[in-house]
């Protein structure tokens, strides 16, 4: 019983440094996707939030401070997608924008 | 003794700071909203962005306890904070100068940006980054030599005319039936518009309660069991209606009664079971087919004429009755 609890413990503690290092992952790959998509030109401001909480997540991450770190790259992979997002409307309705203008005589 | 003391006072001091750097927290948090109210998240993004995330940054590190780390952290959200708010106040001053009731000030304070330098400023030029004469509203003179509507300039194909949605190129058309590809069932077999670009097919067979007819008889090597290629049509379509039907077929092989009727017999059985090869092959489960030869055994037609044996040479498909 007593080595169960003990196994459930370290098995609790152990999904920390998982979970926050998937999060990271997946901001990594969203904060990439942003950046293809011009985020740092369009999505200045969400970019730049991405960015800092990326980097921090991963400080906080090497200090062992899991949750910190999971909830620094939680943000920081909403921050992404809001930009990546914000980025590709903001492209296509300039590059509209620019082929309507350019019909025009 | 002195190393304690100077140990305690170090204790002393480093807890005295946490409420400093919370009141400084609070004074960086009092500078961001600010900001955020002189619309910083446009006009100064980055500069918010940095002082919003030190911010929390150095909360956080308060909250565990790391007030050097904290301050450290306030040191980068306060200018950040400052700049932003100083942008945004210039920002906002541009905004409200385009917006004087001084129509001739107005304009003259936006005439200054001309991005794409033609001469147009930014504020009536369509193009703002592409140079253009002011006749055209700062867009260059775009040709279209294929009367696409698509301009030269972003048509992949500018000899050819096509929709915009393909850059101004044609829809491919691999089997030239004038159906696009992507509306084309049959890509590779020209057909009617009518029919998706797939050929007409007639149908060669009629499927009955009790049988498959077929409208144009399989046709073999004469006295061997190989089916020629002209039959295979109708045969892909009797794998069709087998495929379809979910009891047992049974193939039936017939010849006339020229020759010796044991040898008639082997013929009729090596035929339906090479019919059977060939429908297992299009993909007919080879469960569902039993080839049977009858030989000369059942005549649909007289034997004494070139006619009706040759009606008598044939393949006929029957569906088993369920037991």
């Amino acid at each position: 019983m007593a080595r169960c609890a003990t196994l459930l413990v370290v098995l609790a503690l152990a999904c920390g440094p998982v979970t926050a290092t998937s999060v990271i992952d997946d901001a990594q790959r969203a904060l990439v996707r942003a950046r293809a998509s011009d985020a740092d030109r369009y999505a200045a401001y969400e970019a730049t939030l991405a960015d800092l909480y990326l980097a921090k997540a991963r400080e906080e991450q090497g200090h062992a401070r899991y949750s910190d770190a999971r909830a620094l790259a939680t943000d920081a992979l909403r921050y992404a997608q809001v930009a990546a997002s914000k980025a590709s409307e903001k492209r296509s309705s300039q590059a509209l924008g620019r082929s309507a203008a350019v019909q025009q005589p | 003794m002195k190393r304690a003391l100077l140990a305690s006072s170090c204790v002393v001091l480093a807890c005295a700071s946490g409420p400093d750097v919370r009141k400084r927290a609070d004074a960086v948090a009092a500078d961001v909203r600010s900001a955020r109210e002189l619309k910083a998240e446009t006009c100064a993004p980055r500069e918010l962005a940095t002082a919003e995330a030190n911010l929390r940054f150095a909360r956080l590190a308060l909250d565990q306890g790391d007030a050097r780390r904290a301050n450290a952290h306030l040191s980068t959200a306060e200018p950040a904070a400052r700049e932003a708010e100083a942008k945004s106040r210039d920002c906002g001053k541009t905004v409200v100068a385009a917006k004087a009731p001084d129509p001739v000030r107005a304009a003259l304070t936006v005439s200054t940006t001309d991005s794409d330098g033609d001469g147009v400023p930014d504020v009536d030029d369509l193009c703002p980054d592409v140079p253009g004469s002011a006749e055209r509203r700062g867009c260059p003179l775009l040709t279209d030599r294929d009367l696409d509507g698509v301009a030269d300039d972003i048509d992949r194909c500018p000899d050819l005319p096509g929709p915009k949605e393909n850059f101004g190129c044609p829809w491919p058309d691999r089997d030239g039936d004038r159906v696009a590809d992507k509306d084309d069932r049959c890509p590779d077999e020209p057909g009617s518009v009518e029919n998706h670009g797939c050929p007409r097919r007639t149908a060669l067979i009629v499927v009955r309660r009790d049988r498959i007819e077929l409208k144009q008889q399989i046709h073999f090597q004469p006295n061997r069991a190989v089916i020629l290629s002209d039959s295979y049509d109708v045969l892909r379509q009797v794998a069709q209606a087998i495929k379809d039907v979910p009891g047992a077929i049974r193939i039936e092989g017939h010849t006339d009664n020229v020759g010796k009727r044991s040898e008639n017999l082997k013929l009729s059985q090596s035929r339906a079971e090479a019919v059977r090869e060939y429908l297992v092959r299009e993909g007919v489960e080879a469960r569902q087919l039993v080839a049977v030869g009858f030989g000369p055994k059942r005549p649909i037609a007289s034997n004494s004429t070139k006619a009706g044996r040759t009606l008598n040479r044939r393949v006929e498909f029957r569906m088993e009755e369920k037991k």
